[in-house]
């Protein structure tokens, strides 16, 4: 996948993650996991770019006798997974055309899917 | 590898890349990384391991710091010292910013504060403020040093030669006078803090990788220390309130007086020998275990860890405490009956032992 756009859908991902409530760095990989692979260190820039954009707040409290950091989605983060999903639709419309038209791409090779 | 050798090689790799505030959080991240799959059912080991190539996760901090404009690689300064003074009654606080040396604290000779830090072609210390005054370590803005020189009218600048050579062990001393205490703060990497037979108003510190050696101090008010993978050893302290804390390193405490005392590791182990902490006495660890004996009965003391050990002794007859001790799988064992005395203890461990003695 090209590498900007694997960025762009990993970090919509990350938003998602915390959508139902906040979370922690290795919870946000565990419940991301089954449908995209991803590492802590992808997912640190991740939160670093997100926190200094504004999508979401970041809160240390103790858990266990340790510090542990929490992250929040913000109202603008909600906005970035609401005109992600917008302009999805049209990567769908151009997915469906560039499917429909496969046949003639593949000029009588396979076509993985 | 375990966590320890893990963030100090962590630290290690990203010691020239950034500010230090910054590499706090990355080995903070890790740091909690590691602990997180330590809770669901992981050895340290294979925590570490499940994070991947150490090389690759580097990789991975540098680039994503060099996507950012205020990144800047570093270097090691060199040879040869500056000095600055300070008078203590206008210049009350020093905040020390850096990433890489050593920084002293010692006596000084007279009634000033002397500031002496390396001098080179490469580095430039930004020294700022009159009442709290900021030492900062930067790169020179290149080309570096130029001199400029008149010569019957005509303007010449030469590039001035960089003698600079790299000195492992370059350091920065700041000489503080017991009669006139100046608050101090200290934020560094890689590089270690010590301070030896010197009063301070206050001390903060924190440190990422860098270990912490403090021996015949004292403070009027707080005296705070944290370093992320470093070792804290200190000896022979007195200030009204000292905390002092390391997520993967030792805490070894010794002779410690003070109102409040707080002494913390994550994995590593908290000794803390002979403490008079008067009104409250905070131990804390998680895999590591914590061994505290008290010259004085402490009214209020608390010590925790998840599966290390805790070891307790305690000045006086047993009749001087309440002590409530628990832990869900290891051994409690509390030498007396100490349950309606004014002196409140509490114990809590997972799955460590607990031992409490009393009258030593």
């Amino acid at each position: 996948m090209d590498a900007q756009l694997r960025r762009g859908i990993l970090e919509v991902c990350v938003l998602t993650a915390l959508c139902e409530g906040e979370s922690y760095g290795y919870q946000i990989i565990k419940d991301i996991s089954p449908y995209i692979a991803m590492s802590e260190s992808t997912l640190y820039p991740i939160l670093k770019r997100l926190e200094s954009s504004g999508a979401l707040t970041v809160t240390s409290r103790e858990h266990n006798g340790r510090l542990r950091k929490y992250y929040a989605i913000t109202p603008a983060g909600r906005r970035r997974i609401t005109s992600f999903l917008t302009e999805w639709e049209d990567v769908t419309r151009a997915y469906d055309y560039i499917r429909s038209a496969s046949h003639t791409v593949s000029e009588g090779g396979t076509i993985y899917e | 590898m375990n966590k320890a050798e893990f963030l100090d090689k962590l630290c290690q790799g990203l010691r020239f890349q950034a500010d230090p505030d910054e590499i706090r959080r990355v080995v903070a991240f890790y740091d909690q990384a590691i602990d997180d799959r330590v809770e669901d059912g992981m050895t340290e080991e294979e925590a570490v391991a499940a994070l991947g190539d150490l090389d690759e996760i580097i990789r991975g901090v540098k680039d994503a710091w060099e996507q950012e404009p205020k990144s800047r690689p570093e270097e090691a300064p060199s040879g040869d010292t500056d000095r600055r003074d300070f008078d203590p009654a206008v210049s009350t606080r020093f905040e020390i910013f850096d990433t890489s040396l050593d920084i002293h604290l010692l006596p000084s000779p007279d009634g000033q504060v002397h500031l002496e830090y390396p001098a080179s072609g490469r580095w430039r210390y930004d020294i700022t403020g009159e009442s709290v005054v900021t030492i900062r370590r930067s790169r020179k803005s290149t080309p570096p040093e130029q001199f400029h020189f008149d010569i019957f009218g005509m303007k010449f600048s030469l590039s001035k030669p960089d003698f600079g050579f790299f000195t492992e062990n370059a350091s920065l001393k700041l000489l503080l006078p017991a009669a006139a205490p100046v608050a101090v703060s200290v934020n560094t990497a890689s590089g270690n803090l010590t301070a030896e037979r010197v009063r301070l108003a206050s001390l903060s510190a924190a440190l990422a990788s860098g270990d912490v050696d403090l021996r015949d101090m004292e403070a009027e008010g707080r005296l705070s220390v944290s370093s992320a993978s470093g070792d804290v050893d200190a000896a022979r302290l007195t200030a009204p309130e000292i905390a002092l804390t390391s997520a993967s390193g030792d805490v070894e405490l010794a002779d410690i007086r003070c109102g409040v005392l707080t002494a913390k590791s994550a994995s590593g182990d908290v000794d803390v020998e002979n403490a008079s902490p008067a009104n409250k006495l905070t131990a804390g660890a998680v895999s590591g275990d914590i061994r505290v004996s008290l010259a004085v009965p402490c009214p209020d003391a608390s010590l925790e860890t998840v599966s290390g050990d805790i070891d307790l002794s305690l000045p006086g007859p047993e009749s001087l405490y309440s002590v409530v001790a628990r832990s869900n799988s290891g051994d409690v064992h509390i030498g007396g009956d100490a349950l309606t005395g004014p002196h409140r203890v509490r114990i809590k461990a997972l799955s460590g032992d607990i031992d409490v003695e009393f009258g030593g």
